[in-house]
């Protein structure tokens, strides 16, 4: 058991954005949550990763618990976060922005002098090599397409080597082929690294396609949690999706 | 290849400003070898204060505060500690560090906002005390009778001096950016989140650059006391602090010699104008309006400001 939740609640004000959630996620799995919005898939990730602090409830990552833990201290244990809009360091260029990450991953943060031009390069160029993004090293990753920026946001998080992987609606904003792309490459840096990954994803296709197993929430609480070919018999959750074809 | 050839460039550049430096205190007359000398002060105060501004994107309101720490307690420790120069002066350099650590601990608890106004706050408080203070800082009158290294007692010599102290910082500085830590230090103005997410504890990490760049204020501070012969309480004043900004602004906080040429502006005009206008700071505030409205990102920083307008673009 890789992470697990217990008893999650987060309120805002009367409003109880995740209600009592237990996850239980094994090593090696890739889980998807969906769900309609405003179902707290988010902030779900935001309490995993103490971005924003549980009402109540308690986080276990590989047997510890992590729940009052800041996020720097969150992250460097090894939990990566991809944001539902990229949060990228715009104003440097793309092989900047995964050199910063591979910085704070080989403990060089406070190396205040270095004498050799480009700190790591080869690490850099390893994790640009994986995203495909190495003829893109010099441009500045305000300048990137929505596809490439989705992209450097996974390199940024991979470059930190976590064992766990959080991913916001990866495939948002990007076409169809692209998106798949993005997942492709997603599930074999995963199975290269032997990563475990939750992702929240609104295309049906996606979930069903790339996820192991599927864990459904409707206003704030887990309803249903099984195998694709599970969930998409599941009465309960057919009726949520009121009208939309779960194919 | 390119980027060690970049950098070399710079070393020779920086060689070619202190031989030119160096030759035109041999020729210009004392007013303005002492002018000179102050420049190159304020430059390294400007830079110093930069570090937090152009780099790390924070913006410190009462950085004077740093200055006139060095002159105060190297001033303090000199005439009523009895100390020699030399003791004085690295007493100075302790008393600026562990008191910009607290300054910055107190100041490095909220967002960017909270911490101008705590900055700006420290700042009035550190200027009233030693305004009030009368019977050990002097007060409004200040403290005179600070005496300068044995061998660079006149105006020439201790223009030398002042170029090699500062030359010195400069290449410290100039180390400093090139290492990961200023990486990560860029990081920070562009996006303070992903650093958190990048498992970086940010509070520790903005106090560090806080402590370099209050250092380097107070060396600028020490220098200052030793120039003067004396410390005065402009010397830690809002306006101070406000200039420092000014010549950042002015000169462009994009690049790493654009504060110093701002403050060779500033400080220029107000000696040079004060003498003829009696309003010389209506003169700065023209200049700053024109630079803002004029080109963002002060006269040397035109290419890193278009690439900030583009990553606007991108936010929209």
């Amino acid at each position: 058991m890789i992470l697990r939740t217990i008893d999650l609640v987060k309120d805002f004000g009367s409003l109880r954005a995740v209600d009592n959630v237990s996850l239980d996620i094994e090593g090696g799995e890739v889980r998807a949550i969906i769900g309609p919005n405003g179902a707290g898939k988010s902030t779900l990730l935001d309490l995993i990763t103490n971005r924003s602090h549980p009402t109540s409830g308690s986080v276990y990552f590989r047997g510890k618990e992590i729940t009052n833990l800041p996020p720097f201290t969150i992250a460097s244990k090894g939990i990566g976060r991809c944001f539902q809009i990229s949060k990228l360091f715009l104003g440097l260029t793309t092989f900047e922005n995964v050199q910063i990450a591979c910085i704070s991953k080989w403990g060089k943060v406070y190396h205040m002098y270095s004498f050799k031009n480009n700190v790591l390069d080869h690490e850099v160029t390893k994790v640009l090599d994986s995203i495909g993004l190495n003829e893109m090293a010099d441009e500045l990753a305000g300048y990137l397409s929505y596809g490439d920026q989705r992209r450097l946001e996974i390199g940024i998080t991979l470059a930190m080597m976590p064992t766990l992987l959080l991913l916001d609606e990866p495939t948002a904003g990007v076409s169809r082929g692209e998106g798949n792309d993005l997942m492709r490459l997603i599930k074999k840096l995963a199975a290269e690294q032997a990563l475990t990954i939750i992702f929240i994803e609104h295309d049906m296709d996606m979930v069903f396609n790339y996820a192991d197993k599927i864990s459904v929430m409707h206003q704030g609480r887990v309803i249903a949690t099984g195998i694709p070919d599970e969930i998409r018999n599941n009465s309960l959750v057919q009726n949520i999706y009121l009208g939309e074809k779960i194919s | 290849m390119l980027q060690a050839l970049a950098r070399n460039k710079s070393i020779g550049f920086g060689v070619i400003v202190v031989i030119v430096l160096s030759v035109l205190a041999l020729v210009l007359p004392t007013y303005w070898t002492q002018l000179l000398t102050r420049v190159l002060i304020m430059a390294l105060f400007a830079t110093s204060l930069n570090f937090q501004v152009g780099y790390a994107g924070m913006f410190p309101l009462g950085h004077s505060m740093f200055l006139g720490l060095g002159v105060y307690s190297f001033g303090l420790l000199f005439t009523k500690g009895d100390l020699a120069l030399t003791p004085a002066f690295g007493g100075a350099l302790l008393i600026s560090i562990m008191a910009s650590g607290i300054i910055g601990y107190l100041c490095l608890r909220g967002d960017s906002m909270t911490f101008a106004l705590l900055h700006l706050g420290f700042n009035i408080l550190l200027y009233t005390i030693v305004n009030k203070w009368i019977s050990f800082t002097g007060g409004n009158a200040g403290i005179v009778g600070i005496s300068r290294p044995g061998l660079f007692s006149d105006t020439q010599s201790f223009y030398y001096f002042v170029l090699a102290a500062v030359s010195i910082c400069y290449i410290l500085m100039r180390i400093l950016i090139n290492s990961p830590f200023a990486k990560v230090t860029q990081g920070l103005r562009e996006n303070e989140e992903r650093l958190r997410f990048l498992g970086i504890n940010i509070r520790r990490f903005q106090l560090v650059i806080f402590i370099i760049s209050g250092l380097f204020a107070a060396v600028a501070g020490i220098l200052l006391a030793m120039l003067d012969k004396g410390v005065f309480p402009t010397d830690i004043s809002l306006t101070k602090s406000a200039e420092g900004l000014m010549m950042c602004l002015i000169g462009g906080m994009f690049s790493f010699l654009g504060p110093s040429l701002g403050a060779a502006i500033v400080v220029i005009i107000s000696t040079v104008t004060s003498t003829y206008i009696n309003q010389w700071q209506g003169l700065l505030g023209i200049i700053i309006i024109a630079c803002v409205i004029g080109f963002r990102g002060g006269i040397l920083g035109r290419r890193k400001s278009k690439l900030r307008l583009s990553k606007e673009r991108v936010h929209q």
